[in-house]
């Protein structure tokens, strides 16, 4: 019976979730997004891009990457991460959509890809593996550091979409006028 | 693209029970800040670590005031109709969270501890366990922003893909800081000794030149470059941030982002804003939904629009017919009778005009929507007068008395002052669509009008009443045949009865 009860408030939940109107990203979002996923060779076809979901994938994942002490933290951010895939859930629920395709160099941009490389689905999350360890002074200002964790466990949230064949994480890198990709990693998706 | 709801339900049902993970081990939560759609909100997901089940009633206090406080500032406070806060109720098994430094460990659901990486004032928890407790108890929609509340007096906090914050008084200060940074795309504009790293955030930069500086439209031209006031809230370029005393520059004196306790300002407060807007669109829902529509001319058609509301102002909503500017109002109704026949377009535009962002290269601020209206001529099936069964006689009535024929021209009960009789006639394919109708007896070889005074649908049929006055010139017995035109189409006649 309690099974059921979830059961109809999930229906009940989900029914309200169909019914939202979903953003798209804006059109000059778009022309930014397709210039830079050009240039690192994936393709960005509008008919291509994933509608979205009502149901995602968890990807538990462990990152590794390279504690090299003579790097800057922008450099080691940079650098390739090695990534063990721990599990895989199956979800239901939307995932957010961003309007906005701007970039910052303490977050990861996470891409799903097909078989031919052409873009389905993009997200720019908050690197995991920088922590803030920041704190007021008597007068409030702040003083602080970034903290680099090489190794850490994550959980990464994608759609749920068997034509994604790979997910890919990038790094948006600054040099002093625009950003950049640095691939750091490929994951292969399993399909359903 | 909208769903059918009942196919989204058998979706729903179906994925249910194909084993996609259930919310069997989920912990509770609740919607405490609920302002619509989370596909349309930024949604916050508050977690605490460190509250036995005891002290639940204190964990739900804490995340109150939390939520207070921070819709207390702004941008979120004008801003608050944008968010959506869910408390998840993580229970754990001791209070407080570990102090390594004073050999001090509890057992906890995220396992919260002080003195991480050396740090004494940086708190850690296990991200995969608050991740885990995210994933099983709200969807990713309805965590935008995660936040880990840590029952412990002491300050301490960590920023990053999971906030966290102790329960000192300066929590919220260094939760909207690290909000900041996540959220906001923000750097940090405080100086120091590990100097260094990209000019990339919106708020720092290494340019001097004015005409280089990110934010140079927000300075006045009589600011000097560098600043060197100590005003606050006045934009400018002032020396120190990205962890450097010198070199990297803040656009204001100080700022939330340098200082606790201190507002965003206006650099800071326009990007933040455009990151709310990168998961908020100001159009929450259309009307009609569907974008083509099919209208006959002269019918009207209402289009209307369900927006967000800031606090203190409203967004603009602009309407615009084949793209010529009609009214400014949250709905619009297109009148067909002018409209010539074929392809036309409607446009909404929604628009935040805030004075606190000014420049918004990619349209955040604003969202359209667009609807292709076909109009279709009248039907040109000419209107036919309704009969009884297997007869030309009409159904018609009298219009006070309701009686059928044969009908008196003159009667004393009739209500009007000319004591003449009404008929109310009936039809179909006599939709009006702004036309005259006419009607007409045919008496020999004479035509005699009948004024029309009334015709319009009978509400919820295709069926037009029409009401006519008997006037003088009428046979005064026997059947006439009676006929109504419009738009040049001339109807069956049918017959009425008249009698002495």
């Amino acid at each position: 019976m309690k099974k059921y009860l979830i059961a109809i408030l999930f229906l009940i939940a989900c029914g309200g979730i169909a019914h939202a109107q979903q953003r798209e990203p804006t059109t000059a979002s778009k022309q930014r997004l397709t210039s830079l996923m050009t240039a690192v060779g994936v393709r960005v076809e509008e008919q291509r891009l994933l509608a979205p979901t009502q149901t995602y994938q968890e990807l538990r994942l462990h990152l590794t990457s390279p504690a090299k002490t003579d790097l800057s933290a922008e450099e080691l951010r940079s650098q390739q991460v090695a990534v063990t895939l721990l599990g895989t859930d199956k979800r239901t629920g939307g995932l957010p959509r961003q309007r906005s395709f701007e970039l910052a160099s303490d977050h990861l941009l996470l891409v799903t890809v097909t078989a031919d490389s052409r873009l389905r689905w993009f997200s720019l999350v908050p690197d995991p593996r920088v922590l803030r360890a920041e704190r007021p002074g008597p007068t409030g200002q702040l003083t602080g550091e970034i903290i680099f964790q090489p190794n850490l466990d994550y959980s990464f949230n994608i759609p749920d979409d068997n034509e994604s064949t790979e997910l890919r994480l990038y790094h948006p890198r600054w040099n002093g006028q625009e950003f950049g990709l640095v691939l750091l990693s490929t994951i292969p998706l399993k399909k359903n | 693209m909208t769903t059918h709801p009942r196919i989204s339900s058998a979706l729903f049902a179906l994925l249910l029970f194909a084993g996609v993970s259930s919310l069997d081990h989920a912990e509770t939560f609740e919607t405490i800040v609920n302002n619509g759609p989370s596909s349309n909100r930024v949604d916050i997901a508050i977690m605490g670590d460190g509250y036995t089940a005891s002290q639940m009633g204190k964990y739900q206090a804490d995340v109150q005031q939390f939520v207070q406080a921070m819709f207390a500032q702004d941008p979120y406070r004008e801003y608050q109709s944008y968010f959506n806060v869910h408390r998840i109720d993580v229970v754990s098994n001791q209070s407080g969270a570990d102090h390594p430094e004073r050999n001090s460990f509890v057992d906890t659901a995220l396992d919260a501890a002080y003195n991480c990486n050396g740090t004494q004032r940086l708190i850690c928890v296990n991200v995969s366990k608050a991740l885990a407790v995210v994933g099983r108890s709200v969807s990713p929609a309805q965590s935008d922003i995660k936040l880990v509340i840590v029952n412990d007096p002491e300050y301490g906090g960590s920023g990053g893909a999971v906030a966290v914050a102790s329960v000192h008084a300066s929590a919220v200060e260094i939760i909207l800081h690290e909000l900041g940074h996540s959220f906001g795309l923000l750097g940090d504009e405080y100086g120091g000794s590990t100097c260094g790293g990209p000019d990339s955030a919106p708020n720092i930069t290494l340019q001097t030149d004015r005409a280089s500086i990110k934010w140079n439209y927000w300075i006045d031209s009589n600011t000097a470059i560098p600043t060197l006031t100590t005003t606050p809230g006045v934009p400018g370029l002032y020396d120190g941030a990205q962890y450097c005393d010198h070199g990297y520059y803040r656009p204001t004196y100080d700022s939330k982002m340098r200082t606790l306790d201190r507002p965003f300002e206006q650099i800071n407060m326009e990007q933040l804003i455009k990151r709310i807007y990168n998961l908020v669109s100001p159009l929450e829902s259309t009307s009609p939904t569907s974008s083509a529509l099919t209208i006959t001319r002269g019918q009207t058609q209402s289009f209307s629009v369900n927006k967000l509301v800031p606090f203190t102002h409203q967004l603009s909503v602009t309407w615009s017919l084949d793209g010529q500017a009609q009214n400014i109002a949250d709905s619009f109704l297109l009148d067909t009778t002018s409209l010539t026949t074929g392809s036309h377009s409607i446009d909404v535009l929604l628009k935040d005009n805030t004075t606190s962002v000014r420049r918004d290269p990619d349209l955040l601020l604003e969202e359209t929507h667009h609807w292709d209206v076909t109009i279709v001529a009248p039907s040109s099936t000419p209107p036919m007068l309704l009969t009884e069964v297997g007869s030309s006689r009409a159904i018609a009535l009298d219009s006070v008395t309701l009686m059928r024929d044969p009908f008196s021209l003159l009667a004393a009960h009739n209500f009007s002052l000319d004591q003449r009789t009404r008929l109310a006639l009936f039809a179909t394919n006599a939709d009006l669509l702004g036309d005259t109708l006419t009607a007409q007896v045919e008496n020999g070889a004479q035509t005699i009008p009948l004024p029309v005074e009334y015709a319009d649908k009978v509400p919820g049929y295709e069926i037009t009443m029409i009401v006519v006055r008997l006037p003088d010139g009428l046979p005064s017995s026997g059947d006439v045949n009676v006929s109504i035109t419009l738009r040049g189409l001339t109807s069956n006649k049918v017959l009425v009865g008249i009698k002495p």
